[in-house]
């Protein structure tokens, strides 16, 4: 008769939110992930060793992720997932094992984590900026606010395959945080928005998003300092590029364009 | 013979044949299918697949594993109309005629990949060589999966291709061969099957028992064997003649 699995071992369950992995594919077809770890309230030794594993039916991948207080994501090409041709019943297990007297002991582990689409991601965290194709003489992107349901991320319409170019990272990272910042600044001194609390308002629901950022305080609605709105936006842009590693998606473009 | 897959029409047809085989073990398989324009979806690339004899899965799978293509954006092991066409095509070796002239069906996922979680390994081709597969870097490490005749994997590999963190972790594959495979015959050590004490049933038992407490991965087989009870000691101690590794006594 099978055993049953017993864990009176004291491992830590780390809460999906706190280990979250999405995947991307590249021009090429090639999968690569992303993990955002936290795993600073858990406790644990500082010199825990930390794995994030991808795997699929008797295919399995295991990245070293560095130490606890050290994170150490591989870089570039070494997070692709060469092992995988598509993100279907693809799985991830975050495992963190102690590095001590007795190496190898489970201390934390998430399992069964599914991974989200990157770019699926991406637009669902702007939804707020749908993005229109239209003829912008030598433009190649502007923020249109003309429209009563919210801005709108206008694309040149003359570029052969807009959508593909709007997908790539290095739109992306160029393109989005600009566009952010534009935004609110454009709510803070032509809107005038001073609330999140009415989610029918595009500006509150901008607003929302903006401050819903790793480290990102509430919106300064009290003050009429520019410096502190300038700092505020800053901060919100900030967050939300390193959220999706803008410079990281950007450099891996540029550095095989160019390197 | 050019490979190819199974179209619908072809995968419906050889589903018939297997219903009907199944009925009448006189049927002889359906070979037509293998090339009509109507059942049949070319491969790019011009793959030629040798009607071969295999004498072990082992055999199979590296054949496999050096003729059928690979590439980063398409996983051959999903492709079930290319492995049901192969199937098709050494049919002969996967369901094999009895002393009688008759042929004894078994369940559809031996000839036609399953995509349920608990049958996708059991067909005959694409289980061994996703085995090979995984464990592509050093082969021979996977022996104790792959060391039986193609058209009966046996209660061993079901045991232990069934379990993933066994599967995909190459210390766990080598100590499951260095336990229960026989390099002089070639096949499995007396004991491995079955439920008795050692068996590699209880391997996956205990190695699944220590997964909550170890990270396996992270663990040589010496390791992993080091960490097993009494009841595997007759199949350690002939480790630790042959290879002479420290452990506990025979």
């Amino acid at each position: 008769m099978p055993i049953k699995r017993v864990n009176s071992t004291g491992r830590k369950k780390i809460l999906r939110e706190d280990a979250q992995i999405s995947v991307e594919t590249d021009g090429y077809g090639a999968l690569t992930f992303h993990a955002s770890l936290r795993l600073s309230d858990y406790e644990l030794p500082t010199d825990a060793q930390v794995f994030v594993e991808a795997h699929r039916q008797t295919t399995m991948m295991r990245f070293y992720h560095g130490n606890v207080v050290a994170p150490q994501p591989p870089q570039g090409t070494l997070r692709q997932l060469t092992e995988f041709s598509t993100m279907d019943a693809l799985l991830f297990r975050v495992k963190v094992t102690s590095a001590g007297e007795r190496p190898g002991i489970l201390l934390a582990e998430a399992s069964r984590i599914q991974p989200s689409d990157y770019e699926l991601e991406l637009d669902r965290r702007i939804p707020l900026l749908p993005v229109k194709p239209e003829d912008l003489g030598q433009e190649i992107w502007r923020v249109d606010f003309r429209g009563a349901d919210g801005p709108l991320l206008l694309i040149s319409s003359r570029l052969n395959d807009w959508n593909s170019v709007a997908a790539t990272s290095l739109f992306r990272g160029l393109v989005y945080p600009a566009a952010m910042r534009e935004i609110l600044w454009y709510l803070h001194k032509v809107e005038e928005t001073s609330s999140m609390d009415d989610l029918e308002d595009w500006g509150c629901r901008w607003f929302q998003f903006a401050s819903s950022g790793p480290g990102v305080t509430q919106p300064p609605f009290d003050s009429n300092d520019d410096g502190d709105w300038d700092d505020w936006i800053n901060d919100a842009v900030a967050s939300f590029a390193s959220r999706h590693r803008m410079l990281d998606g950007c450099k891996e473009i540029l550095d095989g364009e160019i390197g | 013979m050019k490979l190819a897959r199974l179209n619908n029409e072809g995968l419906h047809k050889f589903e018939l044949f297997l219903d009907s085989l199944a009925i009448n073990g006189a049927l002889n398989s359906p070979k037509d299918l293998l090339s009509a324009a109507d059942t049949i979806v070319n491969v790019s690339g011009d793959v030629e697949i040798e009607d071969r004899k295999f004498a072990s899965r082992f055999e199979a799978a590296r054949y496999l594993h050096d003729v059928l293509p690979e590439s980063a954006e398409y996983d051959i092991l999903r492709d079930i109309g290319l492995w049901s066409w192969l199937t098709l095509f050494f049919f002969d070796q996967v369901c094999l005629l009895d002393g009688n002239g008759l042929r004894k069906v078994g369940e559809r996922a031996r000839y036609i990949p399953a995509t349920d979680y608990q049958k996708y390994y059991r067909h005959l081709l694409a289980g061994p060589y996703r085995v090979l597969r995984a464990h592509r870097d050093d082969p021979k490490r996977a022996l104790i999966l792959l060391c039986g005749p193609l058209h009966k994997p046996g209660e061993i590999v079901e045991q232990l291709v069934a379990r993933q963190e066994i599967i995909t972790n190459p210390h766990a594959v080598a100590l499951a061969t260095r336990l229960y495979y026989d390099p002089d015959s070639g096949t499995f050590r007396r004991g491995a099957a079955g439920k008795g004490g050692g068996s590699a049933r209880r391997l996956a038992d205990m190695l699944r028992q220590f997964d909550v407490t170890w990270d396996l991965y992270s663990m040589e087989s010496a390791g992993l064997r080091d960490l097993l009870p009494a009841e595997f000691d007759r199949f350690r101690g002939v480790i630790d003649v042959l290879g002479g590794t420290s452990g506990k006594p025979a």
